[in-house]
This record gives C-alpha cells, structure tokens and sequence, in this order.
C-alpha cells in the first residue's frame, strides 16, 4: 500500500523532508521572488497546533439536538398541563347540570372542601373493592344513605 | 512501517489523533503554504487561508472516503479554501475573478514579502498574462510538483487535456520570456 510517509520513525528521511521544504522554499524565493517573514514556519506551525484544540474546546453542543432534554421538556409540559387542566375543571362550573353546580356551591358554601369530598369519595372506592360481590348492593345503599340523604338532611 | 491507511486511522481515533495530526502539520504545513501563496499571492492572504485550510482538513478528516491519496485530498482543500477567499473578495471589492487575474502582479509588487528582482518580476508578468486555469497547470505541475494525475483530481479535469494544456502553456512562457528580452535589447 501506499506510504503517506514511510519515513515517519526515519532520522534521514526527516532531514530528506526538511531538503524538500528548503528546496522548495529556494526555488519560490529564487524563481518567484516570493519571501516569508523570519522563522514563519516555525511560528505558524506552532499557531496551526494550538488553533484546533482551542476550536476543539469552543464546540458547542446545542441542547436543541439532545433527545433527553427534549423528553424532560416535554414531561414538564404535560405535567403543568395536567395540573392546570384539573384546577380549571373543578372551578369552571359552566357546563355541569344545575343540580352538581348547586351542590358544590352549598357544599362550598357550609366550608367543605373539594379535597375532603374527593378524598371520601376514594374511600368508598378502595372500601368497596374488601366487599364481596353478594354484599356490595347493601354497601352502596348504605353509602348514598350516610353520604347524601343524610348529609342532606343534616344540612336541613 | 506506517502506511497511508495506518495514518488516517490514527488521524480519526481520538486517542491518537493529536499526534498524528501534529505529523500531518509537519509534513504538510510549508507545502500547502506556498501552493496556497501562489493561488492568494500576498503572504498576509496565505497565511489566512493556510489556517483555514487546516481547519477544514481537521473537520472534514471523518469524512475522508479514501477515493484519492490523503496528499491529493489536503491540496484539492487548499485549493477549493484558496477559491473561496479569492470569491469573498470578489464580493468585497465587487470584483470578478478576472479582475483579481489582472490585479496579479499589481498585488504582487504591493506585498511586502515579494522581493522580486528584474527577471523574477518578467515571469510573474509573463504568469499574470495567463488564463487563470493555465496558471494554475503550470504552477501546480512545475513548483508544487504534483503528478498529472493528482492535478487531474484537484481540478476536475481530465489527465490528457492537463498534458497538453501544460505544455503550451511552457512554450508560451518561453515565448514570452524571449520576446520580452528581445524587447528589452531593442530598447537598449
């Protein structure tokens, strides 16, 4: 295969390289009339190394092009929607039947909160789940019974 | 023995690259300078473009398909970052290319590093006069010392219309270059 530079470990073929550049360099200045300032090459080679670890070092990575940034955007996106879609939902009272829209008034009004409501609500849920099938009609009469007709007539 | 596919393997891994692009520097640097001095002329220019040149070789090195010798490739980036500067200028000083060929030797003896005597100044003159292309053949071929094949690669164009093309143009300098001294001697 062809050699790039056979010579890379060669002290002979160095100064055969280092003939070349002032071959080179003579026959520019001799032919041409073309010159570089004193020890250029020297200065310029040592420029041509530093220039490009320092770029190496400036390379920005853009948080636009990482998939996980875009993922946890998007995760607190939702979140926040969630969050703002459930606050509105409970307090927009436009479009529920009369009867929800009064009953949360008053119960707003006699100082329940929705917290509490929601919160006896998941009781009766998780409860009903610990009852067995054939008991599960009684449970839920029992239910509506201390929940709202007696609340309702508490409330009276 | 390290070969050319040994070297641009080292030039690509990470762990060794910075070596073996500090050899690459070594070997190149003072070639790449003065094929790009001739394309730029002043040494301001070259210096600039010199830089950019082995920027562009740095970033571009994972891309290097192998098509072409790693030396073929470095100077065809050195000619095309030359091409770019000398078109940036055009927009700069609303200049075409053409103007920037006749402006050859006027930017020449405006440059400080140009130490031309009389018979260095007649050749320059005689290389201004030249199509842009030609100049390129000549000095590629006659001071870069690059084989037909490998200018055929820089420039696009195919090996035998290089040949010829080459030898025209160095009898049309040696035209010139008789004629001028002719010139000279009638003047006398």
């Amino acid at each position: 295969m062809k050699t790039i530079r056979n010579h890379f470990n060669s002290k002979e073929q160095d100064n055969n390289q280092l003939s070349i550049d002032k071959k080179m360099q003579k026959t520019h200045s001799e032919d041409l009339g073309l010159d570089v300032p004193l020890n250029y090459f020297s200065q310029s080679k040592n420029r041509l190394l530093t220039s490009v670890p320092a770029k190496k070092r400036r390379k920005v990575v853009s948080l636009s092009n990482n998939k996980l940034w875009w993922l946890a955007a998007a995760s607190i996106a939702l979140i926040f929607t969630v969050s703002v879609f459930n606050t509105n939902s409970i307090s927009v009272m436009e479009g529920l039947p009369g009867i929800v829209s009064d009953t949360i008034v008053k119960l707003k009004g006699d100082g329940f909160s929705m917290d509490n409501f929601v919160f006896e609500e998941d009781e009766f849920l998780v409860t009903s789940l610990l009852i067995a099938d054939n008991e599960i009609e009684e449970f839920v009469d029992n239910y509506i019974f201390d929940e709202f007709i007696n609340d309702e007539s508490l409330l009276k | 023995m390290t070969n050319e596919a040994d070297f641009i393997c080292k030039l690509i891994d990470s762990k060794q690259q910075d070596k073996a692009y500090k050899e690459l520097i070594d070997l190149y640097h003072e070639r790449l300078y003065w094929h790009i001095r001739k394309l730029v002329i002043t040494h301001e220019n070259a210096d600039d473009v010199l830089q950019n040149t082995f920027l562009r070789i740095y970033k571009s090195l994972p891309n290097f398909k192998q098509q072409s010798s790693i030396h073929t490739w470095m100077y065809k980036i050195a000619y095309n970052e030359s091409l770019r500067f000398l078109e940036q200028n055009k927009k700069k000083y609303h200049t075409s290319l053409d103007d920037v060929n006749e402006k050859y030797l006027e930017n020449l003896v405006d440059d400080v590093f140009f130490e031309g005597n009389e018979i260095q100044l007649k050749l320059q003159s005689v290389l201004g006069k030249l199509e842009e292309k030609q100049r390129q053949i000549f000095q590629m071929k006659y001071y870069d010392n690059l084989k037909f094949r490998e200018i055929s690669d820089i420039l696009g164009i195919k090996e035998g219309t290089l040949k010829s093309s080459y030898y025209t143009v160095v009898k049309n300098i040696e035209k010139n270059m008789l004629h001028i001294e002719l010139f000279e001697k009638t003047k006398v």
